[in-house]
């Protein structure tokens, strides 16, 4: 018989296993359910080797008067069988009570979604924030603070920090007040609008228009008469303004990322021969500079792009549907993912696995207030 | 000047020389030598020649920096076996091979990442250390992934 295999080898091992296989391996023994379990072992998984991307999908189906909301999960594997290996994840039960949610973005492995939740006499509602993890089908639920009236919402921003891999959310409200919540606080607290290098005055609600790349979280703001961009350090909790070149601020922008770069893309393009309208994808290099990717054409919206860098665009089919298609921007050809038809196309993202909220309750509620307005000047 | 030359010695007492320069991509090589100048004989107790022939092997590719990971990849794929990959992997772990020990490792998961719980344990020669009870109870909270 050969001698037990060396635990730091099998810990070698465990790293690099994904996360539904580590879900059911926490049953190999006591050692390795004790190691998967902990907080370090969920901190720091998948930052080693490639990670299998997902492409988030929630589209409602109509079903008579009724509907309902589904969620249809496509494993970006870098091979030709894309869409075709997919998943749906059950939706969190704390969402089927929330209305009009949506997702505002997503980050190592955790689906940010927002919403608010009537009270039962139809008081008020409250303004809430879930954070859900598909791949290991665990969700919270974080209470926003005040301004529960507003209709301006969504005002929250959320990136994961990826040295400690704790969850944080950006609230700016139009007091010009920014809020900073992190889940391993479970509080709320006011950072100085002083840090902001500008003050944005309005959020266009209509769009997704965050993004996270490495530790930044990038934000399009419409900052009076034209967009601007705002870069906040999830690990140090400073604002930047990224500066947009002229040609591109006064333009109806999107934000996204291709592989670790930032991606802007031009909904007010020109197309020089013809005069139609076109979708310019920029991608930002590291000194600022932009360059040009492709021009797409007919489009809605451009929804995220696959690691092999083909974007899942959103496209007209008639006047009350719409489907998701890849574009393959060399050959200009579109491939359908098959929703369109079945249900009006909500929103989505593309996101990592990861084992976040593992040594969290599932369907937790955080309703703690906000600590004191200390202007800024934090200390931990 | 010519270069110098290494000699290891498995866990067999077998011999096996190597150029120092290639040798050093182990770093618990390259600190024995910077210690006491690489006396004539480096013993690895614990590689046993099998291994050690792998590792020489990898260690003496001549492969251009960038075409460097599809290598090792290669390297470790043609040595597809569970336990062939396990002792590579624990050979690189001692000597600090961390290209190879990642490689390896990361064969080994993709290898057993679909396994069942018991075929897990056979192939990581892991004792189950509990009571069938118990396992229903941790399989339980997460009945959906099985």
């Amino acid at each position: 018989m050969l001698p037990c295999l060396n635990f730091d080898i099998q810990v070698e091992i465990m790293k690099r296993l994904p996360v539904k296989s580590l879900i059911r391996f926490r049953s190999v023994c006591k050692a390795w359910k004790s190691l998967i379990d902990s907080s370090r072992f969920v901190a720091g998984h998948n930052v080693s080797h490639d990670q299998s991307e997902h492409l988030m999908v929630c589209y409602e189906v109509e079903y008579g008067e009724e509907s309902k909301i589904k969620y249809v999960s496509f494993v970006d594997d870098d091979s030709d069988s894309f869409p075709q290996n997919k998943f749906s994840p059950p939706v969190p039960p704390i969402l089927l009570s929330l209305d009009e949610y949506e997702i505002i973005g997503s980050s190592c492995g955790l689906v940010c979604l927002e919403g608010s939740l009537q009270e039962p006499d139809g008081s008020s509602k409250t303004h809430m924030v879930v954070l859900w993890n598909p791949s290991i089908r665990k969700s919270i639920a974080v209470v926003v603070p005040n301004e529960v009236q507003s209709r301006c919402y969504p005002f929250v921003n959320f990136g994961v920090c990826p040295k400690t891999k704790d969850p944080k959310l950006v609230k700016f409200s139009s007091g010009q007040e920014v809020m900073v919540f992190t889940l391993s606080s479970g509080k709320w607290r006011c950072l100085s609008s002083n840090l902001l290098p500008f003050k944005p005055l309005l959020f266009d609600i209509e769009e997704n228009l965050q993004t996270v790349i490495g530790r930044f979280l990038y934000r399009l703001t419409d900052g009076g008469e034209a967009s601007r961009m705002l870069s906040f350090d999830l690990s140090t909790d400073e604002f930047r303004e990224v500066p947009l070149p002229d040609s591109l601020v006064q333009s109806h922008l999107g934000i996204s990322k291709l592989r670790e770069s930032l991606v802007l893309i031009d909904h007010n393009g020109r197309d020089s021969t013809t005069g139609i309208y076109v979708c310019d994808v920029w991608m930002m290099m590291e000194d600022g500079a932009l360059t040009k990717l492709f021009t797409i054409k007919d489009i809605q919206w451009i929804w995220g792009f696959k690691k092999t860098g083909e974007p899942v665009v959103e496209i007209l089919e008639d006047e009350n549907s719409t489907s998701l298609v890849v574009y393959e921007p060399c050959l200009e050809h579109m491939k359908d993912l098959g929703i369109g038809e079945k249900g009006h196309l909500f929103n989505g993202s593309f996101n990592t696995e990861s084992l976040l909220l593992l040594d969290h309750d599932d369907g937790r509620v955080i309703t703690s207030s906000c600590e004191e307005l200390n202007h800024g000047i934090h200390r931990d | 000047m010519s270069k110098k030359t290494l000699t290891l010695m498995s866990k067999d007492k077998q011999l096996f020389n190597i150029e120092e320069h290639l040798a050093v991509q182990s770093v618990t090589i390259r600190n024995m030598v910077k210690e006491d100048g690489a006396s004539s004989v480096i013993p690895l107790p614990r590689v046993d020649s099998e291994t050690l022939a792998l590792v020489i092997e990898y260690l003496n590719r001549q492969q251009a920096p960038e075409e460097d990971e599809d290598y090792v990849k290669k390297f470790v794929d043609e040595r597809g076996e569970i336990p062939t990959l396990l002792e590579l992997a624990q050979a690189a772990l001692d000597l600090d091979i961390k290209k190879l020990m990642d490689a390896a490792c990361m064969k080994v998961a993709d290898l057993i990442k679909d396994f069942t719980l018991e075929e897990v344990r056979e192939a990581l020669r892991i004792e189950n250390d509990r009571t069938p009870e118990e396992e229903k109870a941790i399989r339980d909270e997460f009945q959906w992934a099985f």
